[in-house]
């Protein structure tokens, strides 16, 4: 190869890097004019400085051009981005929420079990075994969480540009009013975003996986999911779906438009209005003593009253009575919450 | 972008400064059909030179944004892509050109 060849060599590598990083529709047309201006250009130089073209000569000349990535970047037009700079901020607020949430839960599910769970592992390590499992379960769950965000936001930031661009025609007599209390229309995007993720996660679980749809059980025999059915519970479930899909239609909504209103916050209280309804048919169609008085019927009363209740019982006797517990509690809390709402609706004028 | 003869002027505040001139510049020069290498002579010879790896995906940019039209002409057996301005290009050139010696008028104003 002569020294001319090599210089031109360095020249179709170059032009050949840059076009795998141009999109396909644009590859040939830019590869071509690119090499035709960069063999011109050696030339060139090479005739002003009084000597051939050769493999130094090109490689400085490259140099100056710039970096293939760098050439390509200027060609390409708009910076593409899997998660643009708009989206950015809301994606690193939800992460962070939802990592925080998940190691809390985590932390939560060691402490309990280290708390209640009698050693049962080979050595006197045992809890030192269970944090590492724990750290291991928390590793997993925020990876996974991680992959299914960044897919989502792709995907939103892929088919949902519009939404969310500032629009180039707009009346300034038709911007919304400041509220009587300022800032109570304000919602908070990243909020929203974990709000429809848990949502959606848990009407997966309750549509296709009601068995995992339950509480853990800490006891002698170790760690045992107990599915919410076998408690007696009763989960209205085309209601709950109904419910659920209302409240993330809602938030999308609120996500796009990027502020309260008088007609969201109605919903919004009819939501907790049906929340409460739910709550109601569960608790009083619920059979939650059901296994009480099943272990009555085969132990017999003599049996209760002595406390002859083993472990296996009693933990779901008492499981069942925190959860009768929690949804009362859940239905005064609803209750209350919706009430306020109606009163700052009707008195405060909020947004 | 060639630095201009400045010692103390950070070369983004250059860049900055030169963006939107050098459209300007490019547009007025393709009123006759120039290829890419031509154009840098061009444009160097009257003072505003510019590094090929801006110029050429510029001229790109302004075709897609339909100021310019290109075509392929073999020339001293070598395929060169020649760009001058199209007719949208051309009916653009003075309302750019009156803007931009508005613009100077009033820095200058400004600046002085």
């Amino acid at each position: 190869m002569t020294s001319r060849e090599a210089g031109l060599e360095l020249i179709r590598r170059y032009v050949y890097q840059v076009g795998e990083l141009l999109p396909p529709q644009q590859r040939d047309d830019v590869t071509a004019e690119l090499r035709s201006l960069l063999e011109e250009g050696v030339e060139e130089r090479a005739r002003a400085s009084g000597r051939e073209v050769d493999e130094e000569l090109t490689a400085s000349f490259l140099i100056e051009f710039g970096a293939p990535g760098k050439v390509a970047e200027r060609y390409g037009g708009e910076p593409r981005y899997l998660i643009g700079p708009r989206l950015f901020p809301t994606f690193l607020r939800v992460l962070k929420i939802t990592w925080a949430g998940i190691g809390v839960a985590c932390l939560v599910g060691f402490l309990f079990s280290a708390m209640t769970v009698p050693p049962c592992g080979p050595t006197e390590f045992w809890h030192v075994q269970d944090l590492l499992g724990w750290l291991l379960k928390f590793a997993q769950v925020t990876l996974a969480n991680m992959a299914i965000l960044i897919f989502t936001f792709a995907l939103v930031e892929r088919f949902l540009p519009a939404a969310w661009r500032p629009k180039s025609a707009w009346d300034p007599r038709k911007l919304a009013p400041v509220p009587a209390a300022p800032g109570t229309d304000r919602v908070s995007r990243a909020f929203l975003v974990v709000k429809i993720y848990v949502l959606v996660l848990l009407a997966v679980v309750l549509n296709f996986y009601p068995e995992w749809f339950g509480i853990v059980s800490f006891s002698s025999l170790g760690v045992q999911k107990i599915p919410f059915r076998d408690l007696g519970l009763y989960l209205p479930v085309p209601l709950i779906d109904v419910g659920w899909a209302m409240a993330v239609a809602l938030g999308i909504v609120l996500i796009v438009r990027g502020r309260w209103e008088r007609w969201s916050r109605w919903a919004e209280l009819a939501l907790g209005l049906y929340g409460a309804v739910i709550l109601w048919l569960i608790l009083t169609h619920s059979s939650l003593g059901s296994m009480h008085d099943t272990w009555v019927t085969q132990q017999g009363w003599k049996a209760f009253k002595n406390q002859n209740i083993p472990f296996y019982w009693r933990a779901r006797m008492l499981d069942a009575r925190m959860l009768y517990i929690f949804l009362a509690v859940w239905l005064l809390v609803t209750l209350a919450k919706t009430g306020k709402r109606l009163y700052d609706l009707l008195w405060k004028r909020t947004a | 972008m060639k630095a201009i003869p400045t010692t103390d002027v950070p070369d983004n505040l250059v860049l900055e400064l030169r963006r939107g001139a050098v459209v300007l510049a490019v547009l007025a020069q393709l009123r006759t059909e120039q290829y890419g290498y031509s154009l840098k002579k061009s444009l160097g010879d009257a003072g505003l030179a510019m590094d090929e790896g801006t110029l050429y995906p510029l001229l790109r940019r302004l075709e897609s944004q339909g100021l310019l039209r290109s075509r392929w002409r073999v020339e001293d057996s070598r395929p060169r892509r020649y760009y001058r301005l199209s007719s949208q290009g051309e009916a653009m050139l003075p309302a750019l050109r009156a803007e931009w010696d508005s613009l100077t008028k009033a820095v200058r104003r400004v600046i002085e």
